[in-house]
Protein backbone atom coordinates (compact mmCIF):
# COMPACT_ATOMS: atom_id res chain seq x y z
CA UNK A 1 0.00 0.00 0.00
CA UNK A 2 0.97 3.41 -0.48
CA UNK A 3 2.84 5.38 2.97
CA UNK A 4 2.25 8.54 3.47
CA UNK A 5 5.31 9.29 2.24
CA UNK A 6 4.80 7.64 -0.49
CA UNK A 7 1.34 8.57 -1.79
CA UNK A 8 1.97 10.58 -4.60
CA UNK A 9 -1.05 12.60 -6.77
CA UNK A 10 -2.57 10.31 -9.24
CA UNK A 11 -3.83 11.59 -12.30
CA UNK A 12 -6.03 9.00 -14.10
CA UNK A 13 -6.93 9.92 -17.80
CA UNK A 14 -10.20 11.60 -18.46
CA UNK A 15 -11.88 8.12 -19.89
CA UNK A 16 -11.05 6.58 -16.64
CA UNK A 17 -12.58 9.22 -14.60
CA UNK A 18 -15.63 9.08 -16.38
CA UNK A 19 -15.74 5.14 -16.51
CA UNK A 20 -15.76 6.06 -12.92
CA UNK A 21 -18.00 8.89 -12.76
CA UNK A 22 -20.59 7.31 -15.02
CA UNK A 23 -21.41 4.76 -11.65
CA UNK A 24 -22.81 7.42 -9.49
CA UNK A 25 -26.06 7.74 -8.25
CA UNK A 26 -27.36 11.29 -9.96
CA UNK A 27 -27.55 12.83 -6.47
CA UNK A 28 -23.48 12.67 -6.79
CA UNK A 29 -23.39 13.51 -9.99
CA UNK A 30 -25.35 16.60 -10.01
CA UNK A 31 -23.31 17.94 -6.78
CA UNK A 32 -19.96 16.99 -9.18
CA UNK A 33 -21.28 19.64 -11.20
CA UNK A 34 -19.66 21.92 -8.91
CA UNK A 35 -16.09 20.44 -9.31
CA UNK A 36 -14.99 22.21 -12.36
CA UNK A 37 -16.67 23.54 -15.26
CA UNK A 38 -15.08 20.20 -16.95
CA UNK A 39 -17.04 18.11 -15.05
CA UNK A 40 -20.09 20.06 -15.03
CA UNK A 41 -20.09 20.36 -19.18
CA UNK A 42 -19.50 16.55 -19.04
CA UNK A 43 -21.65 15.58 -16.83
CA UNK A 44 -24.81 18.26 -17.96
CA UNK A 45 -24.28 18.58 -21.62
CA UNK A 46 -22.61 15.32 -22.46
CA UNK A 47 -24.91 12.63 -24.23
CA UNK A 48 -22.13 9.83 -24.61
CA UNK A 49 -21.93 10.09 -20.84
CA UNK A 50 -25.79 10.85 -20.09
CA UNK A 51 -26.13 7.47 -21.91
CA UNK A 52 -23.39 5.57 -20.30
CA UNK A 53 -24.54 6.37 -17.06
CA UNK A 54 -27.81 5.41 -18.29
CA UNK A 55 -27.03 2.51 -19.65
CA UNK A 56 -24.81 1.07 -16.41
CA UNK A 57 -27.69 2.50 -13.94
CA UNK A 58 -30.69 0.88 -16.05
CA UNK A 59 -31.24 -1.90 -13.65
CA UNK A 60 -31.14 0.05 -10.40
CA UNK A 61 -32.83 3.85 -11.84
CA UNK A 62 -33.98 5.57 -9.08
CA UNK A 63 -37.53 5.92 -9.57
CA UNK A 64 -39.49 9.25 -8.72
CA UNK A 65 -42.85 10.62 -8.95
CA UNK A 66 -43.03 13.96 -10.16
CA UNK A 67 -45.99 16.05 -8.66
CA UNK A 68 -47.41 18.53 -9.80
CA UNK A 69 -49.88 21.11 -8.56
CA UNK A 70 -52.11 23.71 -9.78
CA UNK A 71 -53.24 25.91 -7.10
CA UNK A 72 -56.19 27.97 -7.90
CA UNK A 73 -57.10 31.24 -5.79
CA UNK A 74 -60.09 31.56 -5.11
CA UNK A 75 -61.12 34.91 -4.48
CA UNK A 76 -64.92 35.42 -3.49
CA UNK A 77 -65.51 39.37 -4.54
CA UNK A 78 -68.06 41.63 -5.00
CA UNK A 79 -68.99 40.57 -8.59
CA UNK A 80 -68.91 36.51 -7.58
CA UNK A 81 -66.32 33.88 -6.54
CA UNK A 82 -63.35 34.17 -9.26
CA UNK A 83 -60.94 31.36 -9.51
CA UNK A 84 -57.43 32.32 -10.85
CA UNK A 85 -54.85 29.68 -11.95
CA UNK A 86 -51.39 30.02 -10.55
CA UNK A 87 -48.60 28.97 -11.89
CA UNK A 88 -48.19 25.29 -11.78
CA UNK A 89 -45.30 24.24 -8.89
CA UNK A 90 -43.13 21.01 -9.18
CA UNK A 91 -41.96 18.37 -7.01
CA UNK A 92 -39.82 15.32 -6.96
CA UNK A 93 -40.66 12.87 -4.66
CA UNK A 94 -37.97 10.21 -3.60
CA UNK A 95 -38.04 6.65 -2.90
CA UNK A 96 -37.83 7.57 1.05
CA UNK A 97 -40.65 9.90 0.29
CA UNK A 98 -38.84 13.40 0.61
CA UNK A 99 -39.29 15.91 -1.39
CA UNK A 100 -37.92 18.23 -2.87
CA UNK A 101 -38.87 21.60 -5.26
CA UNK A 102 -38.15 21.59 -9.09
CA UNK A 103 -37.75 24.48 -11.18
CA UNK A 104 -39.91 24.34 -14.36
CA UNK A 105 -37.86 25.52 -16.89
CA UNK A 106 -40.25 27.91 -19.37
CA UNK A 107 -43.12 30.30 -19.66
CA UNK A 108 -46.47 30.09 -19.58
CA UNK A 109 -46.26 27.55 -16.57
CA UNK A 110 -50.16 27.85 -15.83
CA UNK A 111 -51.90 24.40 -15.97
CA UNK A 112 -49.18 22.37 -16.96
CA UNK A 113 -50.05 18.61 -18.13
CA UNK A 114 -47.42 15.86 -17.74
CA UNK A 115 -48.39 13.99 -20.58
CA UNK A 116 -45.53 11.13 -21.27
CA UNK A 117 -42.38 9.99 -19.28
CA UNK A 118 -39.57 7.82 -20.50
CA UNK A 119 -35.37 7.03 -19.40
CA UNK A 120 -35.98 10.16 -17.34
CA UNK A 121 -37.64 12.54 -19.69
CA UNK A 122 -40.93 14.33 -19.10
CA UNK A 123 -43.31 15.46 -22.26
CA UNK A 124 -45.79 18.22 -21.09
CA UNK A 125 -48.14 20.85 -22.33
CA UNK A 126 -51.29 23.31 -21.71
CA UNK A 127 -53.97 21.89 -23.39
CA UNK A 128 -56.91 23.99 -24.51
CA UNK A 129 -60.23 22.07 -24.46
CA UNK A 130 -63.08 23.48 -26.34
CA UNK A 131 -61.53 26.46 -27.16
CA UNK A 132 -64.07 28.63 -29.70
CA UNK A 133 -62.87 29.08 -33.39
CA UNK A 134 -64.75 31.59 -35.20
CA UNK A 135 -66.52 28.93 -37.38
CA UNK A 136 -69.64 28.99 -35.84
CA UNK A 137 -70.38 26.36 -33.36
CA UNK A 138 -66.99 24.45 -33.90
CA UNK A 139 -65.20 23.94 -31.21
CA UNK A 140 -61.75 22.25 -30.85
CA UNK A 141 -58.82 21.49 -28.69
CA UNK A 142 -55.42 21.64 -28.95
CA UNK A 143 -52.40 21.93 -27.69
CA UNK A 144 -49.55 24.67 -27.02
CA UNK A 145 -46.36 25.25 -25.17
CA UNK A 146 -45.40 20.91 -25.47
CA UNK A 147 -41.85 20.46 -24.37
CA UNK A 148 -39.12 18.21 -23.09
CA UNK A 149 -38.25 18.18 -19.92
CA UNK A 150 -35.89 16.25 -17.80
CA UNK A 151 -36.50 17.56 -14.16
CA UNK A 152 -33.06 16.05 -12.64
CA UNK A 153 -30.53 17.87 -14.75
CA UNK A 154 -33.11 21.21 -15.75
CA UNK A 155 -32.70 20.26 -19.62
CA UNK A 156 -35.48 21.91 -21.99
CA UNK A 157 -36.50 21.64 -25.09
CA UNK A 158 -39.66 23.02 -26.95
CA UNK A 159 -41.68 20.75 -29.82
CA UNK A 160 -43.77 22.84 -31.65
CA UNK A 161 -47.39 22.61 -31.70
CA UNK A 162 -49.18 19.87 -34.02
CA UNK A 163 -50.52 22.05 -36.80
CA UNK A 164 -53.64 20.21 -37.19
CA UNK A 165 -56.22 20.84 -34.66
CA UNK A 166 -57.12 17.70 -32.99
CA UNK A 167 -60.39 16.90 -33.53
CA UNK A 168 -63.35 19.42 -34.37
CA UNK A 169 -66.56 18.36 -32.48
CA UNK A 170 -69.62 20.36 -33.77
CA UNK A 171 -71.84 20.92 -31.15
CA UNK A 172 -75.39 21.43 -32.04
CA UNK A 173 -78.14 23.50 -29.67
CA UNK A 174 -79.94 20.82 -28.67
CA UNK A 175 -77.18 18.20 -28.11
CA UNK A 176 -75.06 19.81 -25.69
CA UNK A 177 -73.86 16.69 -24.39
CA UNK A 178 -70.33 15.90 -25.84
CA UNK A 179 -69.64 12.97 -28.07
CA UNK A 180 -67.80 10.46 -26.06
CA UNK A 181 -64.46 12.25 -26.86
CA UNK A 182 -61.60 12.06 -25.29
CA UNK A 183 -57.42 12.44 -25.99
CA UNK A 184 -54.87 10.34 -25.12
CA UNK A 185 -51.30 10.23 -25.25
CA UNK A 186 -47.73 8.95 -24.78
CA UNK A 187 -44.15 9.33 -25.28
CA UNK A 188 -41.45 6.83 -25.40
CA UNK A 189 -38.12 5.68 -27.38
CA UNK A 190 -38.23 3.87 -30.49
CA UNK A 191 -35.57 1.02 -29.47
CA UNK A 192 -33.93 0.16 -32.51
CA UNK A 193 -32.86 4.17 -33.62
CA UNK A 194 -32.97 5.71 -30.26
CA UNK A 195 -35.06 8.44 -31.57
CA UNK A 196 -37.93 9.40 -28.96
CA UNK A 197 -41.84 9.84 -30.67
CA UNK A 198 -44.90 11.57 -28.78
CA UNK A 199 -48.05 10.34 -29.31
CA UNK A 200 -51.63 12.63 -29.37
CA UNK A 201 -54.65 10.06 -30.24
CA UNK A 202 -58.28 11.83 -30.16
CA UNK A 203 -61.22 9.33 -29.88
CA UNK A 204 -64.03 10.78 -31.23
CA UNK A 205 -66.41 8.07 -32.60
CA UNK A 206 -65.48 8.28 -36.04
CA UNK A 207 -62.13 7.44 -37.57
CA UNK A 208 -58.98 7.28 -35.56
CA UNK A 209 -55.90 8.95 -36.43
CA UNK A 210 -52.80 9.38 -34.51
CA UNK A 211 -50.48 12.44 -34.46
CA UNK A 212 -47.07 11.36 -33.88
CA UNK A 213 -44.01 14.04 -33.36
CA UNK A 214 -40.44 12.23 -34.30
CA UNK A 215 -38.17 14.18 -31.44
CA UNK A 216 -35.54 13.55 -34.80
CA UNK A 217 -36.96 14.82 -37.11
CA UNK A 218 -39.16 17.63 -35.53
CA UNK A 219 -42.09 17.23 -37.17
CA UNK A 220 -45.68 16.02 -36.73
CA UNK A 221 -47.39 13.46 -38.92
CA UNK A 222 -50.49 11.92 -39.35
CA UNK A 223 -50.98 8.06 -39.50
CA UNK A 224 -54.39 6.84 -39.96
CA UNK A 225 -55.15 3.77 -37.62
CA UNK A 226 -57.86 1.34 -37.53
CA UNK A 227 -60.74 2.13 -35.63
CA UNK A 228 -60.48 -0.22 -32.19
CA UNK A 229 -62.71 -0.74 -29.62
CA UNK A 230 -65.94 1.40 -30.72
CA UNK A 231 -67.70 3.79 -28.43
CA UNK A 232 -65.35 2.50 -25.52
CA UNK A 233 -62.59 5.08 -23.84
CA UNK A 234 -60.10 3.92 -22.80
CA UNK A 235 -59.30 3.90 -19.26
CA UNK A 236 -56.60 6.36 -19.15
CA UNK A 237 -55.50 9.12 -21.18
CA UNK A 238 -51.59 8.78 -20.53
CA UNK A 239 -50.48 5.36 -22.30
CA UNK A 240 -47.93 3.28 -20.70
CA UNK A 241 -44.62 2.57 -22.04
CA UNK A 242 -42.92 -0.45 -22.56
CA UNK A 243 -40.59 -2.42 -24.45
CA UNK A 244 -40.74 0.20 -27.47
CA UNK A 245 -44.85 1.02 -27.92
CA UNK A 246 -47.08 2.62 -25.69
CA UNK A 247 -50.29 1.23 -24.23
CA UNK A 248 -53.80 1.77 -23.12
CA UNK A 249 -56.77 -0.70 -22.15
CA UNK A 250 -60.55 -0.19 -21.65
CA UNK A 251 -62.98 -1.33 -18.91
CA UNK A 252 -63.88 -4.19 -18.73
CA UNK A 253 -67.74 -5.76 -18.84
CA UNK A 254 -67.79 -9.51 -17.38
CA UNK A 255 -70.13 -11.09 -19.58
CA UNK A 256 -70.44 -8.47 -22.10
CA UNK A 257 -67.17 -6.93 -23.13
CA UNK A 258 -63.79 -8.32 -23.11
CA UNK A 259 -61.08 -5.74 -23.71
CA UNK A 260 -57.44 -6.34 -24.91
CA UNK A 261 -54.43 -4.15 -24.34
CA UNK A 262 -53.93 -1.95 -27.37
CA UNK A 263 -50.48 -1.31 -27.99
CA UNK A 264 -48.62 1.67 -30.85
CA UNK A 265 -45.41 0.39 -31.83
CA UNK A 266 -43.32 3.95 -32.07
CA UNK A 267 -41.41 2.22 -34.54
CA UNK A 268 -43.41 0.94 -37.16
CA UNK A 269 -46.29 3.41 -35.90
CA UNK A 270 -49.24 0.80 -36.05
CA UNK A 271 -51.70 -0.50 -33.41
CA UNK A 272 -51.73 -3.93 -32.59
CA UNK A 273 -53.91 -5.58 -30.28
CA UNK A 274 -52.94 -7.97 -26.75
CA UNK A 275 -54.24 -10.63 -25.36
CA UNK A 276 -55.16 -9.92 -21.41
CA UNK A 277 -54.47 -12.53 -18.44
CA UNK A 278 -57.32 -14.71 -18.27
CA UNK A 279 -58.76 -14.45 -14.89
CA UNK A 280 -59.61 -17.57 -13.49
CA UNK A 281 -62.78 -16.56 -11.21
CA UNK A 282 -64.78 -14.04 -13.12
CA UNK A 283 -67.26 -16.10 -12.45
CA UNK A 284 -66.89 -15.99 -8.59
CA UNK A 285 -68.59 -12.58 -7.99
CA UNK A 286 -65.18 -10.96 -8.23
CA UNK A 287 -66.49 -8.45 -10.43
CA UNK A 288 -63.01 -7.01 -11.91
CA UNK A 289 -64.50 -3.73 -13.68
CA UNK A 290 -61.93 -1.59 -14.31
CA UNK A 291 -58.39 -2.13 -15.58
CA UNK A 292 -55.96 0.46 -15.93
CA UNK A 293 -51.94 -0.32 -17.17
CA UNK A 294 -49.87 1.28 -14.17
CA UNK A 295 -46.17 1.59 -15.00
CA UNK A 296 -44.10 -1.39 -13.25
CA UNK A 297 -40.74 -0.31 -12.20
CA UNK A 298 -38.62 -2.57 -14.34
CA UNK A 299 -39.81 -2.36 -17.59
CA UNK A 300 -42.41 -5.11 -18.53
CA UNK A 301 -46.13 -4.31 -19.13
CA UNK A 302 -48.61 -4.45 -16.58
CA UNK A 303 -52.24 -4.40 -15.68
CA UNK A 304 -54.44 -3.87 -12.87
CA UNK A 305 -57.88 -5.30 -12.30
CA UNK A 306 -60.18 -3.75 -10.10
CA UNK A 307 -63.06 -4.69 -8.22
CA UNK A 308 -65.34 -1.63 -7.44
CA UNK A 309 -64.30 -0.87 -3.73
CA UNK A 310 -62.53 -4.01 -2.76
CA UNK A 311 -59.70 -6.25 -4.29
CA UNK A 312 -57.00 -4.82 -6.92
CA UNK A 313 -55.39 -7.80 -8.93
CA UNK A 314 -51.62 -6.75 -10.23
CA UNK A 315 -50.55 -8.77 -13.23
CA UNK A 316 -47.07 -8.54 -14.90
CA UNK A 317 -46.22 -9.54 -18.84
CA UNK A 318 -43.26 -11.18 -17.87
CA UNK A 319 -42.00 -12.01 -21.67
CA UNK A 320 -43.63 -8.94 -23.63
CA UNK A 321 -46.08 -9.88 -26.30
CA UNK A 322 -46.29 -13.62 -24.80
CA UNK A 323 -49.70 -13.86 -23.67
CA UNK A 324 -49.37 -16.92 -21.96
CA UNK A 325 -46.80 -15.03 -19.85
CA UNK A 326 -48.97 -12.98 -17.85
CA UNK A 327 -48.36 -13.24 -14.09
CA UNK A 328 -50.37 -12.04 -10.78
CA UNK A 329 -47.58 -10.81 -8.62
CA UNK A 330 -50.16 -9.89 -6.01
CA UNK A 331 -53.32 -8.37 -5.21
CA UNK A 332 -54.69 -6.21 -2.25
CA UNK A 333 -58.31 -5.33 -0.44
CA UNK A 334 -58.65 -1.77 0.29
CA UNK A 335 -60.90 -2.28 2.87
CA UNK A 336 -57.65 -4.04 4.86
CA UNK A 337 -56.52 -0.23 4.88
CA UNK A 338 -59.17 1.51 6.16
CA UNK A 339 -56.72 4.27 7.58
CA UNK A 340 -55.42 4.99 4.31
CA UNK A 341 -58.39 4.77 1.98
CA UNK A 342 -61.53 5.64 4.40
CA UNK A 343 -64.35 6.96 3.04
CA UNK A 344 -62.72 6.78 -0.55
CA UNK A 345 -62.41 3.07 -1.27
CA UNK A 346 -64.32 2.93 -4.70
CA UNK A 347 -61.41 2.93 -7.26
CA UNK A 348 -62.56 6.56 -8.63
CA UNK A 349 -60.78 7.85 -6.35
CA UNK A 350 -57.54 6.44 -6.59
CA UNK A 351 -54.75 5.83 -8.85
CA UNK A 352 -51.54 3.45 -8.53
CA UNK A 353 -48.47 5.31 -9.91
CA UNK A 354 -46.03 3.04 -10.14
CA UNK A 355 -45.69 -0.74 -8.81
CA UNK A 356 -42.56 -3.12 -8.09
CA UNK A 357 -42.37 -6.81 -8.20
CA UNK A 358 -41.41 -7.09 -4.34
CA UNK A 359 -45.23 -5.99 -3.83
CA UNK A 360 -44.94 -2.19 -3.53
CA UNK A 361 -47.26 0.04 -4.97
CA UNK A 362 -47.48 4.10 -5.00
CA UNK A 363 -50.88 4.93 -5.17
CA UNK A 364 -52.42 8.49 -5.81
CA UNK A 365 -55.39 9.77 -3.49
CA UNK A 366 -57.27 12.23 -5.45
CA UNK A 367 -59.80 13.28 -3.06
CA UNK A 368 -57.57 13.34 0.00
CA UNK A 369 -54.93 14.62 -2.27
CA UNK A 370 -52.13 12.42 -0.75
CA UNK A 371 -49.43 10.08 -2.38
CA UNK A 372 -48.62 7.10 -0.40
CA UNK A 373 -46.92 3.52 -0.30
CA UNK A 374 -48.25 0.44 0.24
CA UNK A 375 -46.44 -3.00 0.69
CA UNK A 376 -48.65 -5.88 -0.04
CA UNK A 377 -47.75 -9.38 1.46
CA UNK A 378 -49.06 -12.91 0.65
CA UNK A 379 -49.96 -14.12 3.08
CA UNK A 380 -51.20 -10.88 5.18
CA UNK A 381 -52.74 -7.72 5.03
CA UNK A 382 -51.03 -4.99 3.29
CA UNK A 383 -49.24 -2.18 5.30
CA UNK A 384 -49.24 1.67 4.61
CA UNK A 385 -45.17 2.06 4.62
CA UNK A 386 -45.46 6.22 3.74
CA UNK A 387 -47.46 9.06 3.11
CA UNK A 388 -46.88 12.31 1.84
CA UNK A 389 -49.89 14.82 1.84
CA UNK A 390 -50.54 18.25 0.24
CA UNK A 391 -50.93 21.27 2.20
CA UNK A 392 -54.00 23.03 2.08
CA UNK A 393 -53.63 26.27 2.28
CA UNK A 394 -56.81 28.31 3.08
CA UNK A 395 -58.04 30.93 0.15
CA UNK A 396 -56.48 28.18 -2.20
CA UNK A 397 -57.80 24.61 -4.38
CA UNK A 398 -55.01 22.71 -5.44
CA UNK A 399 -55.36 20.32 -8.32
CA UNK A 400 -52.61 18.19 -8.34
CA UNK A 401 -51.21 15.14 -10.44
CA UNK A 402 -48.97 12.68 -10.04
CA UNK A 403 -46.31 10.66 -12.36
CA UNK A 404 -43.53 8.64 -12.49
CA UNK A 405 -40.28 9.28 -14.12
CA UNK A 406 -36.70 8.19 -13.68
CA UNK A 407 -33.47 10.18 -12.66
CA UNK A 408 -30.89 10.13 -15.22
CA UNK A 409 -29.00 12.60 -17.36
CA UNK A 410 -30.82 11.95 -20.66
CA UNK A 411 -31.05 15.18 -23.16
CA UNK A 412 -32.38 14.89 -26.43
CA UNK A 413 -30.80 17.21 -29.39
CA UNK A 414 -31.63 20.54 -29.43
CA UNK B 1 25.36 -42.55 -0.97
CA UNK B 2 23.75 -39.13 -1.80
CA UNK B 3 21.70 -38.55 -4.60
CA UNK B 4 21.61 -34.87 -5.33
CA UNK B 5 18.11 -34.24 -6.06
CA UNK B 6 17.42 -31.60 -8.72
CA UNK B 7 14.70 -29.92 -7.52
CA UNK B 8 13.49 -28.67 -10.75
CA UNK B 9 13.66 -32.28 -12.58
CA UNK B 10 10.96 -34.01 -9.80
CA UNK B 11 7.69 -34.33 -10.16
CA UNK B 12 5.29 -33.78 -7.42
CA UNK B 13 2.62 -36.15 -7.61
CA UNK B 14 -0.57 -34.73 -7.76
CA UNK B 15 -4.06 -35.81 -9.02
CA UNK B 16 -5.86 -34.56 -12.00
CA UNK B 17 -4.27 -33.09 -15.55
CA UNK B 18 -3.13 -29.63 -13.91
CA UNK B 19 -0.47 -31.45 -12.29
CA UNK B 20 0.87 -32.07 -15.59
CA UNK B 21 -0.03 -28.48 -17.12
CA UNK B 22 1.51 -26.97 -14.19
CA UNK B 23 5.12 -27.74 -15.24
CA UNK B 24 4.69 -27.75 -18.52
CA UNK B 25 3.48 -24.11 -18.42
CA UNK B 26 6.15 -21.61 -18.93
CA UNK B 27 6.41 -18.70 -16.88
CA UNK B 28 6.37 -14.72 -18.21
CA UNK B 29 8.70 -12.88 -16.02
CA UNK B 30 7.96 -8.77 -15.54
CA UNK B 31 10.05 -6.73 -13.80
CA UNK B 32 7.94 -3.50 -12.08
CA UNK B 33 9.89 0.16 -11.30
CA UNK B 34 11.06 -0.24 -8.16
CA UNK B 35 13.13 -3.22 -9.24
CA UNK B 36 10.30 -6.17 -8.61
CA UNK B 37 10.74 -9.30 -10.26
CA UNK B 38 7.13 -11.41 -10.77
CA UNK B 39 6.71 -14.70 -12.48
CA UNK B 40 3.84 -14.92 -14.02
CA UNK B 41 2.28 -18.54 -14.87
CA UNK B 42 1.37 -17.85 -18.57
CA UNK B 43 -2.14 -17.77 -18.52
CA UNK B 44 -2.32 -15.31 -16.07
CA UNK B 45 -0.05 -13.37 -17.95
CA UNK B 46 -1.71 -13.44 -20.96
CA UNK B 47 -4.77 -11.91 -19.28
CA UNK B 48 -2.70 -8.80 -19.02
CA UNK B 49 -2.96 -7.02 -22.28
CA UNK B 50 -0.38 -5.30 -22.32
CA UNK B 51 1.85 -8.20 -21.97
CA UNK B 52 0.13 -10.61 -24.00
CA UNK B 53 0.71 -7.44 -27.18
CA UNK B 54 4.36 -7.34 -26.14
CA UNK B 55 5.38 -11.41 -25.84
CA UNK B 56 2.45 -12.38 -29.02
CA UNK B 57 2.60 -9.99 -31.26
CA UNK B 58 6.10 -9.32 -31.57
CA UNK B 59 6.79 -13.06 -31.10
CA UNK B 60 9.67 -11.63 -28.13
CA UNK B 61 11.28 -14.91 -26.46
CA UNK B 62 9.46 -15.75 -22.72
CA UNK B 63 13.42 -15.67 -21.74
CA UNK B 64 13.11 -11.59 -21.84
CA UNK B 65 11.93 -9.78 -18.91
CA UNK B 66 9.66 -7.50 -19.63
CA UNK B 67 9.87 -3.87 -17.80
CA UNK B 68 6.96 -2.03 -16.40
CA UNK B 69 8.11 1.17 -15.61
CA UNK B 70 5.09 2.14 -14.45
CA UNK B 71 3.62 -0.16 -12.09
CA UNK B 72 4.82 -0.62 -8.11
CA UNK B 73 5.26 -4.21 -6.87
CA UNK B 74 2.75 -3.88 -4.61
CA UNK B 75 0.24 -3.08 -7.59
CA UNK B 76 1.79 -5.88 -9.62
CA UNK B 77 0.66 -8.56 -6.42
CA UNK B 78 -2.94 -7.15 -6.53
CA UNK B 79 -2.82 -7.27 -10.08
CA UNK B 80 -1.74 -10.91 -10.42
CA UNK B 81 -4.14 -11.76 -7.33
CA UNK B 82 -7.23 -11.11 -9.24
CA UNK B 83 -6.35 -12.20 -12.64
CA UNK B 84 -5.26 -15.46 -11.18
CA UNK B 85 -8.68 -15.65 -9.51
CA UNK B 86 -10.44 -14.65 -12.23
CA UNK B 87 -8.57 -17.56 -14.27
CA UNK B 88 -9.78 -20.38 -11.83
CA UNK B 89 -13.22 -18.79 -11.68
CA UNK B 90 -13.61 -19.26 -15.59
CA UNK B 91 -13.83 -22.70 -15.29
CA UNK B 92 -16.39 -22.60 -12.83
CA UNK B 93 -20.31 -22.90 -13.08
CA UNK B 94 -21.07 -21.20 -9.96
CA UNK B 95 -18.78 -18.78 -9.49
CA UNK B 96 -21.03 -15.57 -8.25
CA UNK B 97 -20.81 -15.86 -4.80
CA UNK B 98 -17.71 -17.02 -4.49
CA UNK B 99 -16.61 -13.63 -7.03
CA UNK B 100 -18.16 -11.57 -5.11
CA UNK B 101 -16.58 -12.56 -1.54
CA UNK B 102 -13.07 -12.59 -3.28
CA UNK B 103 -14.35 -9.09 -4.39
CA UNK B 104 -15.41 -7.99 -1.12
CA UNK B 105 -11.91 -8.81 0.23
CA UNK B 106 -9.44 -7.55 -2.22
CA UNK B 107 -10.82 -4.16 -1.79
CA UNK B 108 -10.67 -4.51 2.25
CA UNK B 109 -8.19 -2.75 3.17
CA UNK B 110 -7.30 -0.30 0.13
CA UNK B 111 -7.47 2.89 1.21
CA UNK B 112 -9.08 5.69 -1.76
CA UNK B 113 -6.13 6.76 -2.83
CA UNK B 114 -4.54 2.84 -3.48
CA UNK B 115 -7.40 2.18 -5.21
CA UNK B 116 -7.69 5.26 -7.49
CA UNK B 117 -3.12 4.10 -7.84
CA UNK B 118 -4.73 0.62 -8.43
CA UNK B 119 -7.06 1.83 -11.54
CA UNK B 120 -4.61 3.69 -13.27
CA UNK B 121 -2.29 0.38 -13.34
CA UNK B 122 -5.24 -1.42 -14.35
CA UNK B 123 -6.34 0.76 -16.97
CA UNK B 124 -2.01 1.08 -18.26
CA UNK B 125 -1.78 -2.60 -17.93
CA UNK B 126 -4.86 -2.91 -20.00
CA UNK B 127 -6.70 -5.41 -17.60
CA UNK B 128 -11.02 -4.42 -18.67
CA UNK B 129 -12.56 -6.75 -16.31
CA UNK B 130 -10.10 -5.28 -13.50
CA UNK B 131 -10.54 -1.44 -14.61
CA UNK B 132 -13.96 -1.68 -14.44
CA UNK B 133 -14.05 -3.77 -11.48
CA UNK B 134 -11.81 -0.91 -9.59
CA UNK B 135 -14.14 1.97 -11.02
CA UNK B 136 -17.13 0.08 -9.35
CA UNK B 137 -15.38 0.04 -6.28
CA UNK B 138 -13.87 4.16 -6.59
CA UNK B 139 -17.30 5.20 -7.35
CA UNK B 140 -19.07 3.50 -4.11
CA UNK B 141 -16.21 5.23 -2.06
CA UNK B 142 -16.76 8.50 -3.64
CA UNK B 143 -20.80 8.64 -3.79
CA UNK B 144 -21.50 10.15 -0.62
CA UNK B 145 -18.26 12.66 -0.39
CA UNK B 146 -18.15 16.01 -1.01
CA UNK B 147 -16.89 18.56 -4.07
CA UNK B 148 -14.00 19.28 -2.09
CA UNK B 149 -12.95 15.83 -1.18
CA UNK B 150 -13.31 14.57 -4.81
CA UNK B 151 -11.17 17.63 -6.21
CA UNK B 152 -8.25 16.99 -3.93
CA UNK B 153 -8.78 13.14 -4.76
CA UNK B 154 -8.39 13.28 -8.84
CA UNK B 155 -6.27 16.34 -8.15
CA UNK B 156 -8.86 18.42 -10.30
CA UNK B 157 -8.63 22.27 -10.31
CA UNK B 158 -11.47 24.29 -9.19
CA UNK B 159 -11.99 27.27 -12.03
CA UNK B 160 -15.12 28.46 -10.82
CA UNK B 161 -14.65 31.80 -9.01
CA UNK B 162 -16.34 32.41 -5.48
CA UNK B 163 -19.64 33.81 -7.71
CA UNK B 164 -19.98 30.87 -10.29
CA UNK B 165 -19.37 28.27 -7.83
CA UNK B 166 -22.33 29.49 -5.56
CA UNK B 167 -24.76 29.53 -8.38
CA UNK B 168 -24.21 26.56 -9.40
CA UNK B 169 -24.37 25.08 -5.70
CA UNK B 170 -27.42 27.08 -5.45
CA UNK B 171 -29.08 25.18 -8.27
CA UNK B 172 -29.32 21.83 -6.62
CA UNK B 173 -28.78 22.36 -2.83
CA UNK B 174 -30.37 19.47 -2.37
CA UNK B 175 -27.78 17.56 -3.61
CA UNK B 176 -25.09 18.69 -0.94
CA UNK B 177 -26.89 17.52 1.83
CA UNK B 178 -26.41 14.35 3.59
CA UNK B 179 -22.59 13.93 2.81
CA UNK B 180 -20.50 11.74 5.16
CA UNK B 181 -16.63 12.64 5.03
CA UNK B 182 -15.01 9.74 7.05
CA UNK B 183 -11.23 9.78 5.88
CA UNK B 184 -10.71 6.49 3.99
Amino acid sequence: MLTKEEQRDVHLPEHVVLNILCRLPLKSLIRFTCVSKRWRSVIISDPQFANSHFQLAASQLRRNVLISTHPILISKGTLGTTHTMLPSRFHSLDDDFSVRSLTFPSEPNRDIVVMGSCNGLVVFGKFYRHALVPLGQLYCDYYKTLGIWNPSTGFFRNIPSPSLQIGMIKLTDEKKERHMSCVYYGFGQVSASGDYKFVVIPNFGGFMEVQVFSVRTNCWKVVKAPYLSPYRLWSKQWGTYSNGAVHWVSHREPGIFEPSVYAFDLANEEFREMPLPVLSHNEDGMKMTQVRTPVLVGGCLCVMFQDFDECSEFWAMKEYGVPASWVKLFCFNVRDLPVVFAPFFSCYYWDPIFIAEDGTVVIKLHKKKELVRIKCHKEEKPVCTERYGLEEVPGFKCLFDASLYDETLVSVPE
Amino acid sequence: MSTSTDNNASITQESGPSAAVQDIQKKIVVRTADGEVFNLKEEVAMEIDIIKTFFQEDSISYETVMPLPNVEGWEMVKVIEYCTKHVELKHKVDGYKERKAFQALFVQNLSTKSLLALTNTANYLEVKYLLDFLCQAVSEQIKNKDVDYVRELFGVENDFNDEEYEQVKAEAPWAHENLNNDLH
